[in-house]
């Protein structure tokens, strides 16, 4: 007595967004079952795990025949073949496109190729997510990567266009697409302690300063003429060729010492750590500059989070800084630059400094 | 040359990659209609063509308008090799043909291919200019309206009901003709599809002629079916009741709400339709020369099918001998001998409707149906489908004779059906016997007889359906007949089954429930003659069974009565399957049922004992428990209670007074049936423990569920918006080889009910909800193999205002009645609702002289086995006694509204209804039952049937998700294709709508499997009721309601 054939088709899909999760989750049927008998309000209904069962299937059907449109999320909107309400193919789509932000962090950074989608059985075992979740989530950002990377205009706004997803988690595969395609390392044992969240944060603030776009209108244009495709996802590179000019801060004496009896006048007395700060200033002043002047290597800028890491948040740190100590020590190394008379680069200086004082700040945590 | 067919090819989108190397398509269209082809240009590389073509004018007859699809072909242009075809699509154009439904086609189709299923959309325009032919002898019926819906139309009046129609057109079946070996599995599916396309074309058009003749002007409760008979060919056949519609002005149906009779309510007082000025007399000629197309040779071709066509096995019974006994003598009334005047002249007076206009329907006999065992032979000559006219023509005249032998002059709720098994065929039929008022039936009485001529009459009660129609002294089968207990003047049998719905008028206790029979008999495999007289032997067995089944299965929920009854025997090579299902109600104008008693054969044996009264104990709690959850309060109770207030007292009196004169009759009833004292079920038959063992495994449907296969729930009101249609369907596998019938039968029980399990568990979101039309359909694909189909609708309903809504109603029936029923809800929900209904009605019809009618499925007579019939009747009159002993006097009137959780539920929907709002999308939600009303709107245009054939073939099984996934798709491919055909025509709904073929067919040891669906309904436009504007066409908003179970 085996059933043979099994299946049930509403006018209106229905999807039990508990079910979706489980299948998006990557749970066998056999597993879903299991999870969904014990879970809550079944006993109300009395059912059997044969009914169960059966709706598992069918659902689990329903989400197979729909993933393919998922792919591509404006197809679903005017797809004949099942009738979904607008709201819920937007939950839908949210859904299959929200990722796990431990399977994230193990794959931000890496090229979306062949060979990283191999090792995610590594991955699978390490967070333990289910292999099927995580080839999921990876071949989401492929996609996403893969559609953007050919498209013109803000990448956020693109990445909302094309597949219909809220405005945080557009912003946040924006962050996935950008750190894919600049390679920033992000796997070193040092930096591990940050969580994507920290990332996405410092992704967002790069792409909003740091690339093509970020410039006004007028730069847009001439981007435009210039036919620069990926104007969100790649660092603005004559940018990155001034940021050479910041090094005067640190080879210039004068400028150094004043730039720190400035910073140190302004600090005193406001902080624990002082002293720390006077000793080191010279060395972090020199690190930051030194990060930024090395950025045309496109080598540097995969290094960029860990030498932010290793050059300043570590020795603050290890001199047990507070975070606000930390604000007020770079509001006030900011600033004190624009006091430097022989200094003539503070445009630069404040499109560099903004957007890493936001990092550090963002990533300054235990 | 009467009509010029244009069309235009827009655009199409989402196509699949034809070519692999530039993962493109370069796409043209060829539009074809009859024998004239046009094609669109070549649109290169693109995936989202936009063809933007000329429109394609193709001039033709309006007969080929009415036979032929337009078809359109989407193909891949390839310069070297064949031209790829993508897929097609098939518009009929049908609903262009009449000017009162749609005007243009218009809308993106979903491009269908037999072995991919749909690969991607293509948008179409399509117009019709039609020239008006005056040509006498024309062979088109234009303009003729067809609809699925069985009850008038909810925005048209029914000026006249002429009757029956019916016709058949057979041809041979593509798939087995020799061609077929040389050709690809989707030419030969597309030459079916086609072909049977054409055939429906060509039936509706015979059926429109004979409209036509009549005088009508629409087709009403359409069913057209399919007969694949293999080698023999096709058979596509359908039957339908003939109407002359007006269309009632915007404003008159403004209540469309509680279904079905409002247009019929303005009957009374609308001006005299077109027709009314043909005198009778020329009408009748007209009639009677025209529906029985086939009486003047109906003779010698019944001769020629006997001796020609020998093979053709006549089943035991025919004759209207049997349990029906003999016909209704001369006592009847005057009205009546008109009546069976105005219905005689037809050849059949048979109506497929199943709901009609108050005071249409004076008196219910019972089921009648009648089957017949037949041997396929090949169709030789399609131009003469004579054999299977005749086929028809004998179940029919069956059917006639059942329903003159319960004294009944037509037969209302018809349906026919066959199951085919290799060559042996079961033609069915079924229906209710049923006394008509004749005033629907003459030419232009509905007119002449205007206002103050109908208050004359007596006004009917609104249990005159009840009554019984024949008479008392004569009875056609064994009956126990009580007063009416609601009018105490007629007399009213024990129990009432019939096949329509719960008319609107009658007044019941409490809600009704789905009730199924289901029984599986194993039979020897075998060939020809010898297989169909197994077949034959065995089909009263079970027709008997199951009309056992579903009377202990009533009588466990405390009810008294089944509509909406429809019993499906299915052939297979090793085994019969029967299926029966109805709505259980309780008709407070019939007695209280009584209990079943369990009875052990040997007594003194104490263990055995123990058991009996184990078993006695679970049934009476089963029964008690039952009558709580569907809130049944018997009426009778508060009648008895003294003092209680009964609204009107003149009604009041007069109850009082039939009340004692029927408790004498009572008594008297009772001692003549005396000996024998209780229906007694004795364990130790088996055949009892299986009934026993049926009783009490069917569960009871979840708390806040309701199930019914009729168009409303008894008891239900208050409907929301939210509904949800679907299809499920179940294929079992039998696995062992040594099945005993009551294996098989369990088996086939625990299939039946886990997917109603499953049914429950799914739409569980909906509660509180009624799945409504209920339709199983079973069937035996392979030997092993049991499939079962389920289509119907969940709807949701609020919960709580159940007394005050139902205390509306009455006063909105009514028309002032007195507010303080209010404070009565126990009578309320008989009483009171009934009386006010009844005035209302009194003013169309009535006649109250009737003793009125009960009855049963007697008719199923078949002669031989009159002994085994005999005591089933015997049984069935001693239930009957039993009802009278055992009538149950607890009653609690709190009950009537359970307090589940419905402030829940109630604002889960309401948060999910206000989210459909956003994000408008380009794509029409349309909404699909197969009920002929949405609740919470008004339908203002009906724009045409959708009657629709696919196959889907595919021989990449396990690619496809198995068996499982392949059907799944399938079936959503079905409704994509039927939603998008009803937004063209610029409609948002489809109502009534049934898929009435499911034939799936695998080969996993050759990774194949084939399928075919036919689904069919009526597509209409709706607006809400709160909405002012008579304009839907995009309705985003509609999603939230639309949005079902989540």
């Amino acid at each position: 007595m085996a059933v043979e054939l099994d299946v049930f088709v509403g006018n209106t899909t229905i999807m039990d967004e508990e079910v979706y999760q489980l299948w998006l989750d990557g749970y066998t049927v056999n597993d879903a079952v299991k999870v969904r008998m014990v879970s809550e309000g079944m006993e109300e209904y009395e059912a059997s795990a044969e009914v169960v069962m059966s709706d598992t299937m069918d659902q689990y059907r329903t989400f197979q025949m729909c993933e393919r449109l998922l792919h591509n999320p404006t197809k679903l909107a005017n797809q004949l073949l099942f009738q979904i309400p607008p709201h819920r193919q937007a939950m839908l789509i949210e859904r299959y496109y929200t990722f796990d932000d431990v399977f994230v962090r193990e794959v931000l950074g890496k090229k979306l190729s062949k060979g990283t989608k191999k090792d995610l059985d590594d991955v699978s075992s390490k967070t333990g997510i289910t292999l099927k979740s995580c080839r999921r989530q990876f071949d989401n950002f492929k996609r996403v990567f893969k559609v953007v990377e050919e498209l013109k205009g803000p990448l956020v706004e693109n990445i909302r266009q094309n597949f219909i997803l809220s405005d945080k988690l557009a912003r946040d595969y924006a962050a996935i697409v950008f750190f894919a395609n600049n390679r920033f390392e992000t796997g070193k044992r040092k930096l591990q302690y940050l969580t994507f969240q920290d990332f996405a944060f410092c992704a967002g603030q790069l792409i909003k300063n740091w690339t093509v776009g970020a410039v006004g209108e007028s730069v847009f244009l001439y981007v435009l003429d210039n036919m620069v495709e990926d104007m969100d996802v790649d660092l603005d590179k004559e940018f990155l060729q001034d940021l050479k000019e910041l090094k005067i801060l640190i080879t210039d004496k004068d400028l150094l010492d004043q730039h720190k009896s400035l910073v140190c006048t302004a600090l005193r007395g406001k902080t624990k750590v002082y002293t720390e700060m006077e000793t080191n200033f010279k060395n972090l002043s020199r690190g930051l500059v030194n990060i930024a002047a090395k950025l045309t290597n496109t080598k540097d800028v995969r290094d960029f989070f860990i030498d932010l890491v290793e050059k300043f948040i570590e020795p603050c740190r290890s001199d047990r800084w507070a975070s606000a100590d930390m604000r007020l020590y770079l509001t006030h190394y900011t600033n004190s630059a624009h006091l430097l008379d022989t200094f003539k680069y503070q445009v630069v200086w404040d499109r560099y400094m903004g957007v890493i004082k936001s990092c550090i700040f963002k990533m300054y945590h235990d | 040359m009467p009509g010029k067919l244009k069309a235009k090819i827009v655009a199409g989108r989402h196509l699949p990659v034809m070519d692999r190397a530039s993962d493109l398509t370069d796409a043209f269209v060829e539009v074809k209609f009859g024998n004239t082809t046009f094609k669109t240009d070549v649109y290169p590389k693109c995936l989202n063509p936009q063809w933007n073509s000329e429109w394609f004018k193709f001039e033709v007859d309006d007969e080929d308008l009415q036979d032929e699809p337009l078809q359109i072909t989407v193909l891949d242009h390839d310069t070297y090799s064949a031209n790829d075809a993508i897929g097609k699509v098939y518009i009929d154009i049908d609903p262009l043909l009449c000017s009162e439904a749609a005007s243009v086609i218009s809308g993106w189709f979903p491009i269908y291919d037999t072995i991919h299923g749909i690969r991607g959309e293509i948008n179409v325009l399509v117009k019709v200019d039609l020239f008006n032919d005056l040509n006498r002898f024309r062979q088109s019926s234009c303009g003729v309206k067809f609809f699925c819906t069985t009850s008038i139309p909810l925005c048209y009046r029914a000026a006249m009901v002429h009757g029956f129609v019916e016709e058949l057109v057979v041809n041979e079946d593509p798939e087995y003709q020799w061609i077929d070996r040389i050709r690809t599995p989707r030419a030969s599916n597309e030459a079916r599809q086609r072909l049977i396309s054409l055939m429906s074309g060509e039936l509706q058009r015979k059926i429109g002629l004979k409209v036509l003749e009549m005088g009508g002007n629409a087709v009403v409760g359409y069913l057209q079916c399919f007969d694949l008979e293999g080698e023999s060919g096709i058979v596509v056949r359908a039957i339908g009741t003939a109407c002359t519609l007006d269309k009632l002005s915007a404003g008159a149906n403004a209540n469309a709400y509680t279904h079905p009779n409002t247009a019929p309510a303005s009957n009374a007082c609308n001006s005299p339709s077109k027709d009314s000025k043909e005198s009778p007399l020329a009408h009748g000629c007209r009639s009677t020369h025209n529906s029985p197309v086939h009486s003047t040779c109906s003779a010698q071709r019944l001769s020629q099918n006997f001796s020609v066509s020998v093979p053709t096995l006549i089943f035991a019974g025919m004759g209207s001998g049997g349990s029906v006994g003999k016909e209704a003598g001369p006592l009847k009334m005057l009205l009546r001998q008109q009546t069976q005047t105005a219905l005689e002249q037809r050849e059949f007076p048979f109506f497929t409707l199943t709901c009609f206009p108050p005071g249409f329907l004076v008196h219910v006999g019972g089921v009648v149906s009648a089957r017949s065992v037949k041997l396929l032979d090949r169709i030789h000559n399609p131009d003469e489908p004579e054999t299977r006219d005749a086929w028809w023509e004998e179940i029919r005249q069956e059917i006639k004779s059942h329903a003159k032998a319960l004294g009944c002059h037509a037969v209302v709720g018809y349906s026919e059906s066959t199951s085919i098994c290799e060559e042996v065929c079961i033609l069915s039929a079924a229906g209710t016997a049923a006394i008509l008022n004749p005033r629907y039936m003459r030419e232009g009485c509905l007119d002449i007889g205007s206002g103050d001529h109908r208050f004359d009459e007596p006004s009917p009660p609104s249990c005159g359906f009840c009554h019984i129609p024949y008479d008392e002294l004569n009875m056609p089968f064994p009956a126990q007949l009580t007063y009416c207990y609601q009018c105490r003047r007629q007399k009213v049998p024990d129990v009432l089954f019939t096949t329509i719905d719960l008319p609107t008028e009658a007044a019941v206790s409490g809600k009704g429930c789905l009730i199924q029979a289901r029984l599986c008999r194993l039979k020897k495999k075998a060939q020809g003659e010898v297989n169909a007289t197994s077949i034959s032997n065995l089909l009263p067995f079970m027709e008997y069974e199951l009309h056992t089944q579903l009377m202990n299965k009533l009588k466990l929920r405390s009810m008294n009565a089944l509509f909406g009854l429809r019993i499906q025997i299915s052939i297979g090579e090793n085994m019969l399957l029967g299926l029966a299902s109805a709505t259980g109600v309780y008709l407070s104008a019939l007695p209280t049922p009584g209990g079943i008693q369990i009875a052990g054969k040997a007594s003194g044996d104490l263990s055995n004992e123990q058991h009996v009264l184990s078993i006695q104990k679970r049934i009476n709690d089963a029964m008690a428990k039952n009558k709580e959850m569907y809130h049944i309060n018997p009426p009778e109770l508060s009648e008895e209670a003294a003092g209680s207030p009964i609204p009107e007292p003149k009604q009041r009196s007069r109850l009082f007074r039939s009340q004692s004169e029927s408790s004498d009759e009572l008594s008297e009833l009772d001692l003549s049936h005396g000996k024998k004292d209780a229906f007694v079920l004795e364990i130790d038959d088996t055949d009892a423990v299986e009934d026993i063992h049926s009783l009490l495994t069917d569960a009871p449907p979840p708390a806040g569920f309701y199930s019914c296969n009729t168009e409303v729930m008894p008891g239900v009101y208050n409907w929301t918006s939210g509904l949800q249609m679907f299809t499920s369907v179940r294929v079992l596998r039998l696995s062992n080889a040594n099945l005993t019938n009551q294996s098989l039968n369990k088996i086939f029980t625990d299939m039946c009910e886990n997917l109603l399990k499953s049914l429950y568990f799914k739409l569980r979101s909906m509660i509180p909800c009624c799945l409504c039309h209920v339709n199983f359909t079973v069937a035996v694909p392979e030997d092993e193999l049991i499939q079962v189909a389920v289509t119907a609708v969940a709807m949701s309903f609020d919960k709580e205002p159940i007394l005050e809504k139902l205390g509306d109603r009455a006063v909105f029936k009514g028309a002032g009645e007195n507010e303080d029923q209010l404070q009565f809800p126990m009578e309320l929900c008989a009483e009171s609702a009934s009386v006010a209904i009844s005035n209302l009605t009194a003013k169309f019809t009535g006649v109250p002289e009737y003793a009125g009618g009960p009855s049963r499925a007697t008719s199923v007579d078949y002669g031989s086995f009159a002994d085994r019939c005999s005591t089933w009747l015997e049984l069935i009159r001693l239930k009957a006694h039993t009802i009278r002993r055992g009538s149950v006097k607890t009653i609690s009137s709190s009950e009537r509204c359970s307090p589940l959780p419905e402030g829940r539920s109630r604002s889960l929907r309401s948060t999910r209804s206000s989210g459909g709002g956003g994000g408008g999308t380009a794509v029409t939600v349309v909404k699909m039952t197969p009920l002929s009303f949405l609740p919470g709107t008004r339908l203002i245009k009906y724009l045409g049937i959708i009657n629709m054939f696919f196959i889907r073939e595919t021989t990449s099984l396990r690619e496809e998700g198995g068996v499982s996934g392949f059907l799944h798709t399938f079936i959503a491919e079905v409704f994509a294709m039927v939603r998008a055909h009803v937004a063209a025509l610029g409609g948002n709904a489809v109502v009534s709508y049934s898929m009435k073929e499911c034939v799936f067919m695998e080969n996993p040891n050759k990774n194949q499997a084939q399928c075919l669906i036919n689904v069919s309904g009526d597509a209409v436009v709706f607006v809400r009721d709160t909405d002012q504007e008579a304009t839907p066409t995009l309705i985003h908003t509609s999603c939230g309601g639309t949005d079902g179970p989540t």
